[in-house]
C-alpha cells in the first residue's frame, strides 16, 4: 500500500498543453481522496483511478519548480526508458527456456537462444552506453527513446516467440509453461508503459530532424 | 573519439574516396596495412576501436573493396578466419547502415509528395525511427565487439562471444533497414543502374 503519490497537475489557471503543470508528493491518507483499483487481464493490481474532491496541499507538497512539471517529468523518463526494467520483463522467461532446453537442446531451440542472446547482449551494450550518458549528467532522450523502443520490442515478442518452437498444452504446468501464459497476457502492456511505441518513436524522428 | 582516432579517419574519409575509383592500390600505398601492426615495429600502432571506426568509414563509401581482410590479414601474416570476417562484416555494415540511414534522412526531407517533404508523414517518420535504432544496435554492437578484442589483444577466439553477439544481430539488423532504405526511397534503387 503506497502512502504517498507523486502526481502531474495543471498548477496554472488558463495555461495549455504542456505549459503551467506542476508537480506535487500527495499523503495517500489527505481528506478528499477517493482510490479505485483498476486490476489487469492477468489478474494483478499496479494502477489505480484516483478522485480528488477539494483536496488541500501545503506549500512544501509541490517538487521541484511551479510550472516546470513537464520538463521534470521528462527528465525523469530517460532514466525510466533505458534501465533494465525496460527489456527484462520476460528475462525469467528466456532463463526457464535454457533450464528446460538441456545441454542438447533441439537445433530450432538452439537457434532461439543464440538469437535471443544475440539480442540482449546488444540491448545491454545500449543501456550502459546510455546508463553512462546519464552518469555524466547528459540527457541522452533520443538514445533512451532507443533502448526502450528496441527493449519492449524483445521483451514483447518472447512469449511468442518462445510459444511457437514448445509444445504447451494447457495441462503442462512447469516453470517454463506458467511463465509463458503469464507473460502471453502481460506482454501487450510492455510496449504502452512509460510512452508508447508510437510516441517513443515521435522522439526518435524529431531527434532525426523529421519533424 | 581520441585526436589520433579523428586524424585516422580523416585520413580515411580521403583515401576510401580515392579508392572508389582507384581500387585497393590506393588503400595499400596510404598505409593502412600497417594499422594493427606496433609501433616498435615501425607500424601506426592502432587499436581494434581505431580499425572499427575504420572500417565504418569503408563500409560506407568502398564496401565492395576488401579492406578489412588487408588491415587484418597484415597484422596476422597469414588468412583472415571466421571470426575476423564477421567482425569486419559487422563493422561495414556499421558503416554502411548510418550511411543510408543519412541518405533516407536526406531523402523524405527533400522529396515533395501531396504537397509536403515525406518526412512530414508520421508513417515515414516512424519506419526510419525503426532504422535508426537498428543503426544505432548495429553500431553499438560492433563497438562493444571492438573493445572486447581490445581487452584480449585481439585473440578472436577469446572474444568470440562477443563478435558472434554482434554478427547476429547485425544480420537481423540489416533485413530490416535495406527494406526501409528500399521503401522510403520508393524503391528508387530497385532498377539496375
Amino acid at each position: 500500500m503506497s502512502h504517498v503519490m507523486l502526481a502531474l497537475v495543471r498548477s496554472e489557471e488558463g495555461s495549455e498543453r504542456n505549459a503551467g503543470l506542476s508537480q506535487f508528493l500527495i499523503p495517500m491518507n489527505a481528506p478528499g481522496i477517493t482510490i479505485r483499483p483498476i486490476i489487469d487481464m492477468g489478474g494483478d493490481h499496479h494502477f489505480n483511478e484516483v478522485f480528488f474532491d477539494d483536496v488541500l496541499l501545503p506549500d512544501w507538497a509541490m517538487v521541484g519548480m511551479r510550472a516546470q512539471g513537464w520538463a521534470q517529468a521528462t527528465a525523469e523518463l530517460a532514466l525510466e526508458r533505458s534501465g533494465p526494467e525496460r527489456y527484462l520483463s520476460s528475462h525469467v522467461l528466456m532463463t526457464a527456456l535454457i533450464d528446460a532446453a538441456g545441454p542438447d537442446p533441439d537445433p530450432q531451440i538452439k537457434g532461439l537462444i543464440g538469437e535471443l542472446t544475440a539480442e540482449l547482449w546488444t540491448l545491454r551494450q545500449m543501456s550502459l552506453s546510455t546508463a553512462a550518458k546519464l552518469a555524466a549528467g547528459e540527457d541522452p532522450m533520443v538514445e533512451a527513446s532507443m533502448v526502450k523502443d528496441l527493449g519492449n520490442s524483445f521483451e514483447q515478442a518472447l512469449p511468442q516467440r518462445v510459444q511457437a518452437l514448445v509444445e504447451c498444452p494447457s495441462t503442462r504446468d512447469d516453470d517454463l509453461a506458467r511463465l509463458m501464459r503469464a507473460l502471453l497476457i502481460a506482454a501487450p502492456s510492455f510496449s504502452l508503459r512509460g510512452g508508447t511505441r508510437e510516441i517513443i518513436r515521435g522522439i526518435i524522428a524529431r531527434g532525426l530532424g523529421l519533424r | 573519439m581520441s585526436e589520433q582516432r579523428a586524424l585516422l579517419c580523416d585520413t580515411a574519409e580521403a583515401v576510401f574516396a580515392e579508392a572508389a575509383t582507384l581500387g585497393m592500390a590506393s588503400v595499400e600505398e596510404a598505409g593502412f596495412g600497417q594499422l594493427l601492426l606496433a609501433e616498435a615495429d615501425g607500424g601506426f600502432g592502432g587499436d581494434w576501436g581505431d580499425l572499427f571506426a575504420v572500417l565504418r568509414i569503408a563500409g560506407a563509401k568502398v564496401s565492395a573493396l576488401a579492406v578489412g581482410e588487408h588491415i587484418v590479414g597484415q597484422w596476422l601474416g597469414g588468412e583472415v578466419t571466421r571470426p575476423y570476417g564477421a567482425f569486419i562484416r559487422v563493422a561495414q555494415a556499421a558503416g554502411a547502415m548510418d550511411a543510408a540511414l543519412a541518405m533516407s534522412i536526406d531523402y523524405v526531407n527533400t522529396r515533395q509528395q501531396f504537397g509536403k517533404p515525406l518526412g512530414k508523414f508520421q508513417a515515414v517518420q516512424q519506419v526510419l525511427a525503426v532504422f535508426a535504432v537498428e543503426a544505432a544496435a548495429v553500431n553499438v554492437a560492433g563497438a562493444a565487439a571492438a573493445a572486447a578484442l581490445d581487452r584480449v589483444a585481439g585473440d578472436a577466439e577469446a572474444a568470440l562471444f562477443e563478435i558472434a553477439c554482434a554478427k547476429l544481430r547485425t544480420n537481423k539488423a540489416i533485413g530490416q533497414a535495406t527494406a526501409i532504405a528500399h521503401q522510403v526511397h520508393g524503391a528508387r534503387f530497385h532498377p539496375r543502374i
